[in-house]
């Protein structure tokens, strides 16, 4: 990683009227790296990818490409283009118009403006659209001729800012896929802006998580998901639960946490060889007969729990508990139903190696 | 008062009944003739008060002149053989280089004004545009005598340029052609300002920062894509200086003393002193036909878009 630094920010800062976005971020991208900056709205993403373009000047740092110092460099000059997040497709051109602007503005001639159009139009799977208005264009369309105007220029590195979030569910996998498949293909640097978890971590080489204008972590999805270092990157990444306890704080995945009374089948997999015999037992079990069965951890925790709610979101059955002390623990697992009610009292618990010790930034 | 009220009670009732009426159809119609109707007095308006004149006046132009005031009703077409008189044809040719000349130097000073106006925030967007609107709360005669009081000889403008000892003579500006197309730039200005600014101001921002991204310098971006989507707005600002500044007379009789004729001047003079209401017609018809060309050659180039500011 350290010999082949193809982009990096050192240092850089921020501030607009409404305060600092940036304080002070430091980042190393590597040459045909997909790396993905996520966080909450507001956090800074866009204005970190626009100083990457030259379209914001940073109050402080300096931005270096391939070893250059390009921070006062107007963004004609760089060797860097972007997909701005509502397109920002020139609405007086045609779609191929639209695509070769970039080749017009280096002289290119008309024969290979075209030539190279259609080529691009191939990649983007927009064959035999270039006459086309962008007025006549779906969102997904006008998403990849974006795209395509982009990469024509052949840029170093490619910002793309939330390139898929207006599009509907479906169309967004496929985008995902087709993504991905185009940065492989060429083997650009891409820096790639979403909110979307999921996403990131399908998408993304590293992920860099950001929260109120500074990086949390940039890591690997696998260490980003299994190893937060913070509350704030565990909750946000993994939609983990913040456990405080004896002055430490952990983060425990919701499908780690195992109902241990009342409620057989619960996470027996999570639960792992960690659980005693009769889990096994349990398995079989239908869920309406419930068995007076207790499962015991053999190294981890276990905590009295109140059910508090039952809910069904994103295909999974979330159950949401209170503990003694007043925290709130969210347990999930497939399925639609659970035979708990609200109010009803049990016990759930984890293993010792799903509770990550992490920084506590008070989320 | 009341006709309002009788007027919304009439609407509310109507809508009521085809609410309660059978189908989709029945409501249709129903809502087209009230639509019908409410555009009655428009219609009606723009029958009595544009059509019939502008026919009026064309059938006046083939009339003959009566003694003293008004028309004899004799067909003639000796008054557009008239214009073609050197006289009124070099008027008509002073009045177009005169258009020509205020909208050029409009278009130079009114486009940066109107498109860096449409980039300054709200607070200060409000600013400006009330400091382009407060002229207009006194009538634009009066406006013209204040430029005559700094203008003619000895006025504001000399006694302050000799009193700094810059010049030691009057300037002598009154009544001279420079003045008149100052006169011109200064009355019509604010149309460009704010034809130019309503197309800026809709412009999307981030296609300039495109254009940057994708390589091309800041110069290269004005003419590539700031220019050609504010062009709408440009051109509905020619159109709104241009047509005017060859019938605004009184710019010329005030600031050009009677030095400088336009066709505006013409057909004031055949109206008033020259009596002859067929000529003054005749003129106005021709001076019609042209920049109705203009405004067809406008709706050419800006295509099917909207005349932007005059509608
Ligand atoms: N030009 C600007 N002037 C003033 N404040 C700005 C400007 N641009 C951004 N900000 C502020 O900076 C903060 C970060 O903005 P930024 O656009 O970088 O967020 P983001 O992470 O991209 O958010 P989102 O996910 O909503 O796009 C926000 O609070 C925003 O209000
Ligand atoms: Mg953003």
């Amino acid at each position: 990683m350290a010999d082949n630094i193809h982009l990096s920010l050192k240092g850089i800062r921020k501030s607009f009227k409404s305060g600092e976005v940036l304080k002070g971020i430091d980042l190393d991208i590597a040459q045909g790296e997909f790396i993905t900056l996520l966080g909450a709205s507001g956090c800074g993403k866009t204005t970190t990818i626009r100083i990457i373009a030259g379209l914001d000047m940073p109050d402080e740092g300096r931005v270096i490409l391939d070893g250059a110092d390009i921070t006062d460099l107007p963004p004609e000059k760089r060797n860097v283009n972007t997909i701005f997040q509502n397109y920002a497709l020139f609405p007086h051109m045609n779609v191929a118009d639209n695509i070769s602007y970039g080749l017009k503005i280096r002289k290119v001639s008309k024969a290979e403006r075209r030539a190279k159009a259609e080529e691009m139009l191939r990649l983007v799977r927009l064959e035999g659209r270039g006459d086309r208005k962008v007025s006549e264009l779906s969102g997904g369309q006008k998403q990849r001729v974006a795209i395509a105007r982009a990469l024509i220029n052949e840029p170093k590195v490619l910002l793309l800012d939330e390139p898929l979030g207006a599009l509907d569910l479906k169309l967004r996998r496929q985008m995902q896929l087709e993504l991905k498949r185009m940065q492989k293909q060429l083997g650009i640097t891409f820096i790639y802006i979403t909110h979307d978890q999921e996403e990131a971590i399908n998408m993304s080489d590293r992920i860099a998580v950001m929260h109120k204008g500074l990086f949390e972590q940039i890591g690997t999805p696998d260490e980003i998901y299994y190893r937060p270092k913070t509350s704030y990157v565990a909750n946000f990444v993994g939609n983990a639960n913040i456990i405080r306890e004896n002055g430490k704080t952990y983060a425990v995945r919701s499908e780690n946490v195992v109902i241990l009374e009342k409620e057989a089948a619960v996470h027996f997999e999570g639960a792992g060889p960690g659980i005693t015999e009769s889990a096994q037992e349990a398995e079989s079990v239908p869920e309406t007969a419930v068995p007076a069965q207790k499962l015991t951890i053999k190294d981890g925790s276990e905590y009295d729990a109140k059910v508090l709610e039952k809910s069904f979101a994103g295909g999974q059955l979330r159950i949401e508990f209170e503990l003694k002390d007043g925290q709130h623990v969210v347990a999930s697992r497939s399925g639609l139903n659970s035979v708990l009610t609200a109010g009803q009292m049990t016990r759930i618990g984890w293993r010792a190696e799903h509770a990550v010790e992490v920084i506590d930034d008070g989320i | 008062m009341m006709g309002s009220d009788g007027r919304n009670r009439n609407t509310a009732g109507g809508s009521l009944s085809a609410g309660s009426g059978s189908g989709r159809a029945k409501k249709n119609k129903r809502k087209r003739s009230s639509v019908w109707i409410l555009m009655m007095p428009l219609y009606a308006f723009t029958i009595v008060f544009v059509l019939f004149p502008l026919l009026y006046m064309g059938f006046l132009s083939f009339m003959s002149r009566a003694e003293v005031w008004g028309f004899v009703n004799e067909f003639t077409l000796g008054n557009y053989k008239r214009i073609l008189e050197p006289l009124y044809l070099n008027t008509f040719k002073d009045s177009l280089k005169l258009a020509f000349i205020s909208t050029i130097v409009n278009i130079f000073i009114g486009y940066p004004y109107g498109y860096f106006m449409a980039r300054l925030d709200e607070k200060w967007k409000r600013i400006m545009m009330l400091l382009l609107m407060i002229p207009f709360w006194t009538s634009g005669l009066i406006r013209l005598n204040g430029w005559i009081i700094v203008f003619r000889s000895n006025g504001i403008l000399d006694k302050l340029l000799m009193g700094l000892h810059l010049t030691d003579a009057p300037l002598k500006l009154l009544y001279t052609y420079p003045m008149v197309v100052f006169g011109m730039i200064y009355a019509l200005m604010p149309f460009m300002i704010l034809a130019v600014y309503s197309s800026a101001e809709k412009m999307d921002w981030t296609l300039v920062e495109a254009s940057r991204d994708l390589g091309a310098g800041a110069a290269e971006t004005f003419f590539r894509v700031t220019l050609p989507l504010t062009m709408p707005g440009l051109l509905s600002g020619v159109i709104l200086t241009f047509i005017p500044s060859m019938g605004l007379f009184f710019v010329a009789d005030l600031l050009g003393g009677n030095k400088i004729v336009l066709i505006g001047n013409i057909i004031q003079q055949q109206l008033t002193k020259g009596r002859n209401l067929p000529f003054a017609a005749a003129l106005s018809v021709v001076l019609m036909v042209l920049t109705s060309l203009l405004i067809a050659l406008y709706r050419r180039i800006a295509g099917t878009r909207q005349l932007e500011g005059l509608i």
